[in-house]
């Protein structure tokens, strides 16, 4: 398993196949399995890589206390470390507030943006502050985390159910426990909001979002694709992780957008 | 302006007003038998019931409490005392002004913590208990994610702004909502009496803000210590085994702990028993109460 430093810990990362790098990174609470039915289910000709965040997975426990923009940072280093020329980025929950924020400040490294189930784009209200207050305590997540992920997830698949049960396991003990405490304490706060730059984005983006999802709404996917200039929206039967609720769905639309996505950049590249 | 946040269902039954020392509330009654009377808990009302009572109704009378906790109708006086300990008093003022006797208490959720609270102080007519996912006294009142409501609701303003975004039906099914407390897609008239009225009415607020600023933890555990020591009547708990706010660990040591209780786990079912299963609840009771 190769191991990449970051600044906020060492993270675990595999790749897979030759060509266009595509670049996976998982919600909170899960890992890199998350996209293996995706990747699979692609066409030849991309190089994919799926990390798992510090604390998750294969990855050692994070340095310093976790937090959504600590690990939008590693995010940023391991793209700019293993595809310096630029990749599509999908992100999950988290792991879409970490793309989308990488669009922002390094749109060099950005050929694509997929937003999946993305952080970063509901509304702060003092209902979902005083949830993450409560999410961010561990003894209260360890306690929640099975309910709340059988919610969030509709298990239908059988990767529905390995993510489920490998997201419950990692909010069991630390270090997984306080990592996804550690995201959830930084959920509520000004830097997590995305919304005001989200206009800002010049990556081509794909909306990627689950209907059912009980997390972050759908419709808080549908303004952030309304507010995205020419970003597309696909809407999957699915909770909040597409990419194991429907893997085909998902890679019949990512393959054909990092498509144009590429040859986009190429236009640019060569402009 | 629609009227659907002041639903109630016919399932309820004949609605009764209880003049009461701390202001007039709302009840309903259906049925003839032993009485069964039945206590919701914060931001919902006695629709909460609706299915309890109609698989009872044939057997009891049932009569449900619509307790000023944030789905009420009818404000209570200004002055009413909405601290846990006055809740518990409203409910057993509640017992008072409907002079029944031989009575099974029913609570549910907060609704259960203040039960709890009412027949610990004695003088109610209470035979027995019946407490379905709700406080223990091991643990917290209100328990995560709710505990950050008590601070917010020192002022009304600030817990308006809060429950505002109750107004959009999908914030509702949000975890940090209802979503960890009703396992199953809630009957939209429902959803709308119980998250609505704090949004249309400044009396429901402020007696709202008042119940929740008043949540004490402390009360809880004096009142299930004294009901360990003392109450030796029957209680039974009927608790949703996946429980996540309420655990059943808790349930299974409180049952333990009380001179005379039992317990009934329950399937598929999160804190709001009455409303993801109330055939089951319905069954337990029944079967306890002996109908």
């Amino acid at each position: 398993m190769p191991t990449f430093e970051t600044s906020a810990g060492t993270v675990a990362y595999d790749e897979r196949g030759e060509g266009r790098p595509l670049v996976f990174l998982p919600a909170g609470a899960h890992d890199r399995h998350d996209f293996d039915e995706l990747r699979a289910a692609l066409p030849g000709g991309w190089r994919t890589i799926a990390l798992d965040w510090p604390g998750h997975g294969e990855s050692s426990a994070g340095r310093g206390r976790a937090d959504a923009m600590a690990f939008a940072d590693a995010a940023e280093e391991l793209v700019e470390g293993v595809a310096p020329g630029g990749a599509v980025v999908v992100g999950n929950s988290v792991g879409g507030f970490a793309a989308a924020r990488l669009a922002l400040r390094r749109p060099e490294l950005v050929a694509g943006l997929v937003l999946v189930d993305a952080g970063g784009f509901a509304a702060r209200t003092p209902l979902l502050r005083g949830f993450c207050a409560a999410m961010s305590r561990p003894a209260f997540l360890r306690r929640i985390y099975p309910a709340f992920a059988r919610r969030y997830m509709r298990a239908r698949t059988a990767a529905d159910r390995r993510a489920l049960e490998a997201a419950v396991a990692t909010t069991r003990a630390a270090p997984g426990l306080d990592a996804v405490a550690g995201l959830w304490g930084s959920f509520a706060s000004p830097e997590h909001d995305l919304r005001r730059q989200a206009g800002s984005i010049a990556a081509p983006t794909l909306v990627v979002w689950g209907r059912h999802d009980p997390v972050i709404p759908v419709r808080v996917g549908r303004r952030a694709a309304a507010t995205i200039p020419g970003a597309d929206l696909v809407v999957l039967e699915t909770g909040h992780v597409p990419q194991t609720g429907d893997p085909e769905g998902f890679a019949a639309a990512l393959a054909p957008f990092a498509d144009r996505a590429f040859e986009a950049a190429g236009r640019r590249a060569g402009a | 302006m629609s009227e659907s946040h002041r639903w109630r269902s016919p399932l309820l039954g004949e609605p009764l007003l209880l003049d009461l020392p701390q202001g007039q509330m709302e009840a309903f009654r259906r049925g003839a038998g032993p009485p069964l009377v039945f206590a919701h808990g914060w931001l919902a009302n006695a629709n909460l019931w609706r299915g309890v009572v109609d698989r009872l109704a044939d057997r009891f009378a049932c009569i449900v409490l619509d307790l000023p906790l944030g789905a009420h109708r009818l404000p209570l006086d200004e002055g009413a005392d909405l601290s846990a300990e006055g809740c518990g008093a409203l409910i057993g003022a509640a017992l008072d002004e409907l002079g029944l006797e031989d009575v099974t208490l029913v609570g549910n959720d907060s609704g259960g913590a203040y039960s709890q609270i009412a027949v610990s102080r004695g003088a109610v007519p209470v035979a027995r208990l019946v407490l379905t996912s709700c406080e223990t006294p091991y643990d917290e009142f209100p328990p995560p994610p709710f505990d950050g409501l008590p601070a917010a609701a020192r002022d009304p303003a600030t817990l308006g702004r809060l429950l505002a975004a109750l107004e959009d039906p999908a914030v509702r099914k949000l975890p940090a909502a209802f979503g960890l407390l009703v396992k199953h897609p809630l009957d939209p008239l429902a959803s709308d009496a119980y998250a609505l009225p704090c949004l249309h009415d400044p009396g429901v607020l402020r007696d709202t803000a008042k119940a929740m600023a008043g949540a004490s933890t402390a009360a809880v555990r004096r009142a299930g210590a004294a009901l360990i020591e003392t109450w030796e009547r029957p209680a039974l708990l009927v608790w949703s085994r996946e429980d996540p706010v309420f655990p059943v660990a808790h349930a299974r040591r409180y049952a333990a702990a009380l001179p005379a209780a039992e317990l009934v786990e329950i399937e598929d079912s999160y804190s709001f028993v009455p409303e993801d299963q109330p055939q089951a609840l319905a069954a337990a009771i029944a079967a306890f109460v002996g109908g």
